[in-house]
């Protein structure tokens, strides 16, 4: 219950910041030009690709670039988490009340993954709405896609929550997306055959890729759904490593945080 | 009885600043405790380390029993800082609820323990409002509500009736003094000396990290008391009998003496020395130092250090 209650005032916050507005409004630009790229089914017969790769594409850049813009406001909200509270002063009245820090911690991170899911759900509704009209069928796989993609949120959040102790909270943002997207781009070869064909990784990336947060895995096995031809992934070891990063950031964040005056 | 707060050797260090020195005190239960000091003096790293937000680089502190470190101590506690910081988009009842939820009251009893506490605040009539629109004076009032709610045993209170007029000062006397009766503790940290005097039963002051006085509210604000008259034909005469039983040169200053006895019944004496003497008293009166003088004392000219 006291978790809950600092989760809602949290939420209620988040969704006064200026920030969740613009990167809604940057997502659903993103979806229109997805959308753009879709073809007529008309003129499908004379292209060199067949129209339902086309569509595949055109829905999968949609996907990327919602993920990409929910990653960046959850990673902007995550930096802002704590220090915004501690800037203001409201962090001190909240813990003066009989509840661990613990407590107080979950539920502050619990409000950024609500409004970040919350705008993920938001803008797949869109998305989901726009390709209807356009192609004249509804693919529900996309909801899973992005129900995966919850998970990977949960790590981006404490994740930058982490980097916010030791770095400036506009920075803190910006190394969480530069990891980020990071391992997307290292993790292409590993999931595009083609890709290998013309990149073999070398033994920094190799280990960059086993140990860093597996944010590239989990996003082609979402982004697998869409395109109605998943391909069998092994996806414990991603869980696995989700989970170990997800426990390590927690901890180490709780103690840090444990160490805070007010 | 136990005691609301025990403290026993409290030392905290900012950086190479001693913010606690030493620190020991206890707080009775059910009693009004006035915590007084200059600014810097330690009173609210004191108060942060009873709530937990800053750690005691030694020494321990207990409230009823408990360890300060547990975060389940402090549903004993009901806190009022000195400058409020809320989340301004929430109206004064959804601040009150939040704060009702945090302290663990219970859904369905949230709204009437709401209610009751904007109601002791003097505050029912506001509470849709938003708290960023509200003045200095009704924050004070929001918050000393959201202080109450769930009755606690134990109050603490820092600068409470800043920012609030006559009226609302002594309304807010009023509440404390009730709560009092109904068997709370109050810890009250305030720069009002005069509010201190009227509403504690125990004083402490505290400088540059150590206090320097404490003890009953009437003893600290009473101390060195004397006798002051305003005396018709006043001469050496009647000075030098009335040295022979102070314990102390008299001081005067025209007609108006000042005699330092060492007791009340002595005062018959000089009552009678000055009328021996052909003096005529026209005023007669005990005085007592105020608590201004003797904070201003112990603090300024550092007395009791």
């Amino acid at each position: 219950m006291k978790i809950w209650a600092i989760a809602k005032v949290g939420f209620k916050e988040c969704l006064r910041y200026r920030i969740f507005y613009f990167i809604l409004v940057m997502a659903i630009l993103f979806i229109f030009l997805g959308k753009s790229c879709t073809p007529k089914l008309e003129t499908g017969n004379t292209m060199l690709v067949d129209i339902e790769t086309q569509q595949n594409v055109a829905m999968e850049a949609g996907f990327h670039g919602i993920i990409f813009w929910s990653m960046m406001l959850c990673g902007l909200l995550s930096a802002g988490l704590l220090t915004r509270e501690e800037e203001e002063g409201t962090a001190a009245m909240t813990l003066s009340r009989p509840l661990s820090r613990a407590q107080f911690l979950t539920g502050k991170i619990v409000s950024v993954l609500m409004v970040s899911v919350f705008n993920l759900f938001l803008l797949a509704g869109v998305f989901l709405l726009l390709f209807y009209v356009e192609l004249g069928q509804f693919n529900p796989n996309i909801l899973l896609s992005f129900l995966v993609m919850v998970v990977s949120l949960i790590v981006y959040c404490l994740m930058t929550l982490f980097l916010s102790f030791f770095m400036p909270r506009m920075v803190a943002p910006l190394v969480s997306m530069f990891i980020y997207l990071l391992n997307i781009w290292i993790t292409l070869p590993y999931h595009f055959d083609k890709i290998k064909l013309i990149w073999v990784p070398s033994r920094r990336v190799e280990v960059l890729y086993a140990y860093l947060p597996k944010f590239g895995d989990i996003q082609f096995f979402s982004a697998s759904f869409i395109a109605m031809s998943a391909k069998s992934y092994d996806i414990i070891p991603v869980f696995i490593n989700f989970a170990v990063y997800s426990l390590l950031f927690w901890f180490v964040i709780l103690f840090l945080f444990n160490k805070r005056a007010y | 009885m136990l005691n609301a707060i025990e403290a026993q050797n409290i030392v905290k260090h900012y950086g190479r600043i001693r913010a606690l020195d030493d620190l020991s005190l206890q707080v009775r239960e059910q009693e009004i405790f006035g915590f007084l000091g200059p600014n810097g003096a330690g009173k609210s790293t004191f108060v942060k380390i009873l709530l937990n937000l800053v750690q005691a680089g030694d020494g321990y502190a207990e409230i009823f029993g408990e360890p300060v470190h547990r975060h389940t101590t402090r549903r004993h506690v009901g806190f009022l800082p000195e400058s409020m910081r809320v989340h301004k988009f929430l109206t004064v009842e959804e601040f009150l609820r939040f704060h009702a939820e945090l302290f663990g009251i219970a859904g369905r009893k949230i709204k009437s323990e709401v209610e009751q506490a904007l109601k002791t605040a003097g505050f029912f009539d506001e509470r849709k409002r938003r708290m960023g629109t509200l003045s200095k004076g009704m924050m004070q009032r929001a918050g000393i509500a959201q202080a109450i709610l769930g009755r606690p045993r134990l109050l603490l209170l820092d600068e409470p009736t800043s920012g609030l007029d006559p009226v609302g000062i002594r309304e807010i006397r009023s509440v404390l003094l009730d709560l009092k009766n109904q068997g709370t503790t109050i810890f009250l940290n305030s720069h009002l000396l005069s509010e201190i005097e009227r509403t504690c039963d125990t004083i402490a002051i505290l400088n540059r990290g150590r206090i320097v006085q404490s003890g009953n509210t009437a003893d600290i604000s009473g101390k060195n008391k004397h006798l002051e008259l305003v005396v018709e034909g006043f001469g050496p005469e009647i000075a030098a009998a009335v040295n022979s039983v102070s314990v102390k040169a008299l001081e005067s200053d025209g007609n108006f003496i000042r005699v330092f006895l060492k007791d009340h019944d002595d005062s018959l004496k000089v009552h009678q020395l000055i009328q021996k003497h052909g003096g005529r008293i026209i005023s007669f009166s005990w005085k007592g130092e105020s608590l201004e003088e003797t904070f201003y004392k112990l603090v300024k000219n550092g007395e009791g250090a």
